[in-house]
């Protein structure tokens, strides 16, 4: 039962704060409908940023994964219902205590195959739509995603990511011919680059006026600098549930801390309720850490694995950890925001800060960058384990697996586990027997 | 035939590579399909060596390093260096950056082979910004170049290979009319190989054999009547046999492409007239026919080339996993159809397992357009 208790997913949903979170990333599709009628213009992304939207008070940003309506959206308005009155918090707590009762089936529908399901529906669109296949999931499912909700976006930021991953820059191209998108073009480089803080410059400017052209207003910096100012405040927050893993805990799961990057991308269409609500999450976590009732994973000797390589990862495997007695964490988020040297400097106006929040959140090395950052969090948390998610078909993050494995084997002796992933739900088995495997010879160690 | 000997020609690169290293010269491995100032280079005493190769064996080495669905010819550029092949073994340093998720992958395995690298960092669009930045990157390698040669580029010197490569580029242009004009003269293959050789053996030793080769052509007899091919998409790699296999094997000829390895190197020259970093910049970010610039420029030329070689139906070659050309095939495909083209579409890799398959597909394609 201790076990059960320590080591389920399910437990974060026992914080109200991310009972709210996950709500609210759940009416997504719902707010973003009643914003198109109310006349806002919707901005759609697939990956951060795209909060600087929130200086037009005619438009709304949407990361557009969170318009997806899963299997359970009609439990949806009678969870919201209960977490208004508190009663899905009491639920999900009597959830745990009680294992094997009726709720584990739904529970178990609920992370698993309900995913799967809809993310592979969203493939098949694009199957069905002359998508190119022999690509990554991400953009199989985004490009669904975007065929499915086609009416409800206005206008697609992208580009970002084509400046790293040519997949990704074609695909930009391919919605730009069925919808208008801005493409950034954000090449490689940091704030010791003048070419590339002129480019960022130009193309900060150039991507204002369309969405002023769009939403016909003028952008507000001072609601640009008050985003910069609550990105801020969202970090501090992260930063503070950080140092409880690097003491040895896991205050939050894989499936909590998966909705945090996805919650992170649009900040929910609402940036305050967004960092109240991870001001509360680190309040309650901070409050159960006080009362000694965070498990120390450390002493405790559950393997904490991180996973790392391409985003996105079969909605199964936190379960498969779980059983395996190991707990799987997502950390970028939170590893990111630590190593932030982005200052908020009232000296300079929105635009311009907003720009050096840009130039200094770029890549300047691709993908070495990234695996830096993963062996920094291997390093700050000393996980027994490393996860690399090998999405078939990505041309950016996959091919660098055989680096972050000798990388994290030489300089850090931690053991690096690589697992293809082509759609989800698919080879679950294989997988499974794997991650035993790994798990068992970490636990021999 | 002697002149199209893949391996000869490989051989004659490596004994002038091992003369270039001789006289001091060093030596930068280019796996950036085109979008490159060869010229940059040339006038900083560097000898700029496109890394062309792509064949089975090292694609499967290249297997060992990154996924499987990676492009082949990533994968076989690893594998080459892995191998420790002849030619590649003579780098000084790696140019890489952010033309293709190959090249990246590339130059994020540079430090396997203990090669130093040189970051050439390209904008996909064509927008001002992206030239500034573009313009920018070329002042910053001329910058590198004289870093490690220890010597200044004057504008002089890069005018004078400008001019130079110009000249390649003109001399090829004018065998090219040899092959668009019916009945032709040269094969597509020829071309490619003479394409190959300024890339491996730099423009003063072909511009007299491609004077030679001008001056005796009227004289060649003219192509027997074949199916008439204009080919796009990823470009061929050397060791490949993809020509071969059109134009040998199925009976075919190539009379057209915009390919890296083929007319996208020598359809543009450099202005001679105005600042010369300007001009390169112009001449390889505006008017490059490359798949990877968003939106993909293929699209405002091919049709007016196409008919200029009067063509008789279109080969659309994806090397598998190719970002470049596979990501938008379906919508340029459409509109090829929608002129009425005849496209036939080949996507493969380096290995030779399936060449049976594809021969048959060519032939029947042949067959139907002729």
């Amino acid at each position: 039962m201790k076990y059960m208790e320590i080591n389920n997913f399910v437990t974060d949903f026992t914080y109200k704060s991310i009972l709210d979170l996950g709500i609210k990333y759940l009416l997504g599709n719902k707010e973003i409908k009643e914003a198109k009628k109310s006349g806002k213009k919707i901005i759609g992304s697939f990956l951060p940023p795209i909060d600087m939207i929130y200086a037009f008070k005619n438009a709304l940003p949407i990361f557009l994964p969170r318009l997806i309506e899963f299997e359970y959206e009609k439990y949806v308005p009678i969870l919201n219902l209960l977490n208004k009155f508190n009663i899905l918090k009491s639920i999900l707590n009597y959830y745990i205590k009680n294992e094997n009762v009726l709720l584990s089936q739904f529970f178990k529908d609920f992370d698993q195959s309900g995913y799967s399901r809809v993310f592979s529906s969203l493939i098949d669109i694009a199957a069905n739509s002359n998508y190119y296949m022999d690509t990554c999931v991400q953009t199989r499912i985004s490009y669904g995603a975007f065929l499915k909700y086609f009416n409800l976006v206005d206008m697609i930021i992208g580009g970002f990511e084509g400046n790293y991953c040519l997949h990704f820059a074609k695909f930009y191209e391919r919605i730009n011919l069925y919808k208008p998108t801005f493409y950034f073009e954000k090449p490689y480089g940091d704030e010791n680059s003048p070419n590339t803080i002129s480019i960022i410059d130009k193309e900060f400017n150039r991507f204002i006026k369309l969405v002023e052209k769009l939403t016909k207003e003028k952008i507000d910096e001072d609601l640009l600098i008050n985003i910069l100012r609550i990105q801020q405040e969202i970090r501090k927050y992260l930063i503070l549930i950080y140092k409880l893993f690097k003491r040895g805990y896991v205050p939050l799961q894989s499936v909590a801390l998966t909705l945090i990057h996805g919650c992170y991308v649009d900040l929910l269409s609402d940036p305050i309720f967004c960092k109240n609500k991870l001001k509360q999450l680190t309040n309650e976590i901070y409050h159960k850490y006080k009362k000694h009732e965070l498990y120390n994973y450390k002493k405790e000797g559950i393997p904490r694995i991180i996973i790392t390589g391409s985003p996105g990862f079969d909605p199964a495997l936190p379960s498969i950890f779980q059983n395996a007695g190991a707990s799987l964490l997502y950390l970028d988020l939170f590893q990111s925001a630590k190593d932030s040297k982005f200052k908020l400097d009232f000296k300079l106006s929105g635009l311009d800060l907003y720009k050096k929040f840009l130039v200094e959140t770029n890549y300047v090395n691709g993908i070495i960058d990234l695996i830096d950052l993963w062996l920094n969090i291997a390093k700050e948390i000393k996980v027994d384990g490393i996860l690399f998610s090998k999405s078939w078909g990505c041309r950016f993050t996959t091919p660098a697996f055989k680096i972050l494995k000798d990388r994290a084997n030489s300089e850090l002796a931690i053991p690096v586990l690589g697992l293809d992933f082509y759609t989800p739900g698919e080879n679950l088995s294989q997988a499974q027997t794997r991650i035993e495997a790994f798990i068992e010879m970490i636990k021999k160690k | 035939m002697e002149l199209f000997s893949i391996n000869n020609l490989i051989k004659k690169a490596v004994e002038n590579i091992n003369q270039i290293k001789e006289s001091g010269r060093l030596v930068v491995g280019i796996p950036q399909h085109g979008i490159i100032p060869d010229e940059l280079f040339h006038a900083g005493g560097i000898f700029p060596l496109h890394l062309t190769l792509g064949g089975r064996a090292e694609q499967e080495i290249g297997d060992e390093y990154l996924s499987p669905t990676t492009c082949p010819f990533g994968r076989a550029t690893i594998g080459c260096f892995d191998e420790k092949n002849e030619l590649y073994s003579k780098i000084d340093y790696l140019l890489t950056g952010t033309f293709c998720n190959g090249v990246q992958n590339i130059g994020n395995y540079a430090k396997y082979f203990d090669l130093p690298v040189i970051k050439f960092i390209t904008p996909h669009t064509t927008s001002n910004s992206a030239f500034t930045f573009f313009l920018d990157e070329i002042l910053k390698l001329k910058v590198e170049i004289e870093k490690i040669t220890g010597k200044k580029i004057s504008k002089n010197e890069i005018s004078k290979s400008i001019k130079l490569y110009n000249k390649v580029r003109k001399l090829l242009r004018e065998l090219n009319l040899y092959r668009i004009n019916i009945p032709s003269k040269i094969q597509g293959l020829e071309l490619f190989y003479l394409v190959h050789k300024v890339f491996l053996l730099g423009p003063e030793i072909v511009i007299p054999e491609l004077e030679q080769i001008l001056s005796d052509i009227k004289d060649r007899d003219p192509i027997e009547k074949k199916a008439r091919i204009f080919l796009t998409g990823s470009g061929i790699c050397l060791e490949d046999n993809f020509y071969e296999l059109i134009e040998n094997e199925c009976n075919g000829l190539i009379v057209g492409d915009d390919l890296w390895s083929g007319y996208d190197f020598y359809r543009v020259d450099i202005e001679e007239n105005g600042d010369p970093i300007k001009c390169m910049a112009k001449k390889y970010l505006l008017y490059n026919m490359c798949g990877r610039m968003i939106p993909d420029p293929r699209i405002n030329y091919i049709f007016n080339i196409y008919r200029e070689c009067k063509a008789q139906g279109i080969i659309y070659h994806i090397l598998k996993y190719c970002d470049s050309y596979s990501g938008l095939k379906y919508e340029f495909k459409k509109s090829l159809d929608k002129k009425q083209i005849p496209v036939l579409e080949l996507e493969r890799d380096f290995a030779e397992s399936n060449i049976g398959q594809f021969k048959t597909r060519i032939e029947a394609f042949l067959e139907m357009i002729q």
